[in-house]
């Protein structure tokens, strides 16, 4: 389909000098380092500009900063992963042989009296009228979970001990410190039972990546390959009441590789329980054993610590997911670095799973 | 926060009609702690399968003795959803309550 | 035949009690429960108002009536704390309840009697033919000032009557119907106040007694009734003593006004009051006895009715959850929670 040679990062965190334009200066700076840009394209993810500042004047200055008058425009939670797939798309048909994908968001600004309406944004809307949050969206599904496997909240609590423990190791990351499973039990619950260490913070941040075609990659070194790709709405998991979410099950009816057998997971972890739901969908386990495959396997799930320890910039999420998996396709990753890791897969998602994007890396095309 | 846009809150009346004194029982249930702006801490939200097998999600108000717990009945009633200041439109929707 | 063809009541879940007002206010307690006779008053929560309460009662009102509510043509509704200043709680209800747009509205004020000059009118629509079947609501989320007396009884509550001209389907006919109005300074609220003003003493004689014994001995002269003839008699409820001070002048045998201690527990719920005692009274009557209802709104007017219960009763009063049932369905609030939802600050 199409390659991944370069990818740049702005922090994510509370940036409250920078507008987005300046998180995608920095963003692209940091690109820069690595290449060239010269794309014919840009595809930018963004959800603040629209969502929070009711304007729409990013393209332009993304256009401007860029000098790249073709700017393809994505606006949704996981839009960075469906920008990356629409660039791939352009590139895999030939009508551009480079495009720069660009993600970024800016959510700091929203008060704490917003936020809980506002991360509903992808939730059924009569739901969101009804005072439903994105967190309360997520115990609705845990209570159900708990309750069918017969298990206990707080065997959730090592989940966000995890990516800590894996951002500690990423100079990118918003929180870069080590959390105790005690820790998440004793921090406030926010929608019961989920806890308040359990859950991502939104925050700002960008993220870019230039995808060149698969012919070109081979003059590059150590380029990643977006090898398959596909995006799903459905009913989500909370419209059906189960656990296990039908957009993530029917996007990778729609892959050929095996994503089970992937080397490196980048799951939506918006909420810990999160990650349970989308390694069951994928079908890495049975139903009910998700944690237990997680603990098992956890050195090789969101090795840069996930959206829990990286923060949550929506637009951005997939491209860091994207730019993670690539660090560790490269052999690149130093101290978080997975041996023999040769593909990769990220899941990002809309709400509970309102819409489901997934992509599959490999240093094979 | 929430729009009070006037063509909004008159399309809502039909959807709200529709789901009136409807029968339903609870699938699920969390107490929010940090509900959004205008609605009370802590808020009971639960997910309910209706009567026709259809699911909505809703508040439960009048919280009694009774404990909230999965399977319990409910019956959706009307209630105030939130208010535009001093000067808006009151906008009206649903919440249940356990009923016996 | 012109009557009543459904009836329901709603009261909200909360109360909060005598004492627990009077604790604030450093009052005695017992000397105020039995100065009013009133033990706890029932309290809206923070997202209800007279529209979700009317929705409710008439939603009760519906179910026993069993009748298609597309042919409602008009609905009334009294209260003196209407949602909006402008903009009528009967429309906003109406449509709630999905009666159609083939029906004439409007928002009555008159104290608390709004709800019964609603029936009043209702009833004459029906009587003439003008419209098959009408809905009127009494229903009140009560403005009481923090420290005044009148904070012990100011409840909340709603009653929904539907009336209508088909023998086989009225529980209740309406023999006769007559009222007292004058101009009288007993209690009133300016615009944009918060809380009304009222006359103490004031308020009895000329107020309420005046113009419930007037009204309710037109009623009885006109239909030449006696009070023999009278199985329950129901006043409007400011508080547990003037509606038995009322029937005694009337000379009534204590019986027959005993239903009007509604009010003990749930408090005055002002243009419901007297309505709500009626369901009530429907809710355990037999066909063949007689009710005579009298309202009284400050200001000031009573609204009389006399209704003779018929068979059709029996299976309707089961249709919908008796008033009593309201009563019981319970839980306390502090007054700090009671302020909070009564947006006192």
């Amino acid at each position: 389909m199409a390659a991944i040679i370069a990818a740049g990062m702005a922090r994510f965190g509370d940036r409250w000098d920078k507008d987005e334009a300046a998180l995608v200066k920095e963003d692209l700076e940091d690109l820069k380092n690595v290449s060239s840009i010269n794309a014919e394209e840009v595809f930018l993810a963004n959800i603040s500009y629209p969502l929070i500042r009711k304007n729409q004047s990013l393209q332009k200055s993304v256009s401007e900063l860029t000098g790249i008058p073709i700017v393809h425009s994505f606006s949704e939670e996981c839009g960075g992963s469906i920008a990356l797939q629409q660039a791939a798309e352009a590139i895999d048909s030939g009508r551009i042989r480079k495009a720069l994908v660009i993600g970024v968001d800016k959510m700091s600004d929203l008060t704490s009296s917003e936020i809980g309406y506002i991360s509903a944004l992808s939730l059924r809307e009569e739901w969101q009228n009804r005072g439903l949050t994105l967190a309360a969206a997520y115990a609705l599904l845990e209570n159900l979970y708990l309750e069918k496997y017969s298990k206990k909240s707080d065997e959730m609590h090592a989940l966000p001990v995890s990516a800590h423990e894996h951002g500690s190791r990423n100079k990118n990351a918003q929180f870069q410190n080590m959390i105790s499973a005690e820790q998440v039990a004793q921090s406030a619950l926010t929608a019961e039972p989920i806890r308040q260490l359990e859950c991502a913070d939104w925050c700002d941040g960008a993220a870019a990546l230039l995808l060149v075609s698969n012919k070109e990659a081979e003059s590059h070194d150590k380029p990643v390959y977006l090898k398959e790709h596909a995006q799903i709405t459905a009913a989500s998991a909370l419209e059906k009441g189960e656990t296990l979410i039908p957009a993530i099950q029917k996007a990778i009816g729609n892959i050929k590789t095996a994503v089970q057998e992937a080397d490196i997971f980048e799951l939506h972890d918006i909420f810990s329980f999160g990650e349970v739901m989308c390694i069951e969908s994928l079908g890495c386990c049975n139903p009910g054993e998700g944690l237990q495959w997680i603990e098992k396997n956890k050195k090789r799930i969101n090795t840069g610590g996930g959206l829990k320890a990286c923060g949550y910039v929506p637009s951005a999420n997939g491209l860091r997911q994207a730019a993670e998996i690539m660090l560790q396709l490269k052999n690149s990753a130093g101290e978080r670095q997975v041996k023999n890791a040769k593909s990769g897969i990220s899941v990002n998602l809309n709400g509970t799973g309102e819409k489901a994007a997934i992509n599959v890396f490999s240093v094979e095309k | 926060m929430k729009s009070f846009r006037v063509g909004e809150n008159w399309r809502n009346l039909e959807k709200t009609r529709a789901l009136l004194d409807r029968a339903g029982k609870i699938v699920s249930y969390t107490v929010v702690h940090n509900p959004p702006s205008g609605k009370e801490s802590p808020c009971y939200m639960a997910l309910v399968e209706m009567e026709n097998k259809s699911r909505e999600v809703m508040e439960i108000v009048d919280i009694g003795k009774e404990k909230i717990k999965k399977g319990a009945r409910i019956k959706s009633c009307l209630r105030r959803i939130n208010v535009q200041g001093t000067k808006g439109l009151i906008n009206y929707g649903i919440k249940c309550r356990v009923v016996e | 035949m012109t009557g009543i063809v459904g009836y329901g009541a709603y009261i909200p879940f909360y109360r909060i009690k005598v004492g627990e007002i009077s604790r604030i206010w450093g009052k005695d307690e017992d000397s105020i429960k039995k100065g009013l006779g009133v033990e706890e008053k029932s309290v809206a929560a923070i997202d209800e108002d007279t529209v979700t309460m009317s929705v409710e009662a008439s939603l009760n009102a519906l179910k026993r009536a069993a009748i298609d509510r597309k042919k409602i043509g008009a609905v009334y509704s009294g209260s003196e704390s209407k949602v909006y200043a402008v903009k009528p709680n009967a429309t906003i209800v109406g449509d709630m309840l999905g009666i159609g747009n083939k029906y004439t509205s409007a928002d009555m004020e008159f104290a608390c009697k709004g709800g019964t000059a609603g029936l009043q009118a209702a009833l004459a629509l029906v009587k003439s033919g003008m419209i098959e079947y009408g809905l009127a609501i009494g229903a009140d989320t009560a403005q009481a000032k923090p420290g005044d007396i009148l904070e012990y009884t100011a409840s909340s509550g709603a009653a929904a009557f539907i009336v209508g001209n088909k023998e086989e389907e009225i529980i209740a006919e309406l023999e006769g119907t007559s009222s007292f109005s004058s101009d009288t300074p007993d209690f009133w609220r300016r615009n944009l106040q918060s809380y009304p003003e009222h006359g103490e003493k004031f308020t009895g004689e000329p107020a309420y007694f005046r113009h419930t014994i007037e009204s309710t001995k037109s009623l009885m002269n006109s239909l030449k009734l006696k009070t023999e003839d009278i199985d329950y008699m129901v006043f409007h409820t400011p508080n547990g003593k003037f509606p038995m001070k009322a029937g005694k002048l009337l000379g009534f045998p204590k019986e027959k006004t005993e239903a009007n201690n509604l009010v003990s527990v749930i408090g005055n719920t002002y243009s419901a009051a007297s309505l709500m005692v009626l369901s009530h009274v429907f809710d355990n009557a037999k066909p063949g006895e007689r009710i005579v209802v009298t309202s009284f709104g400050s200001g000031a007017g009573s609204d009389s009715f006399s209704f003779k219960v018929t068979e059709n009763i029996v299976e309707k009063q089961k249709k919908a959850p008796s008033t009593m049932s309201y009563v019981g369905n319970k839980r306390y609030i502090d007054y700090a929670m009671y302020a909070k939802q009564r947006w006192i600050f």
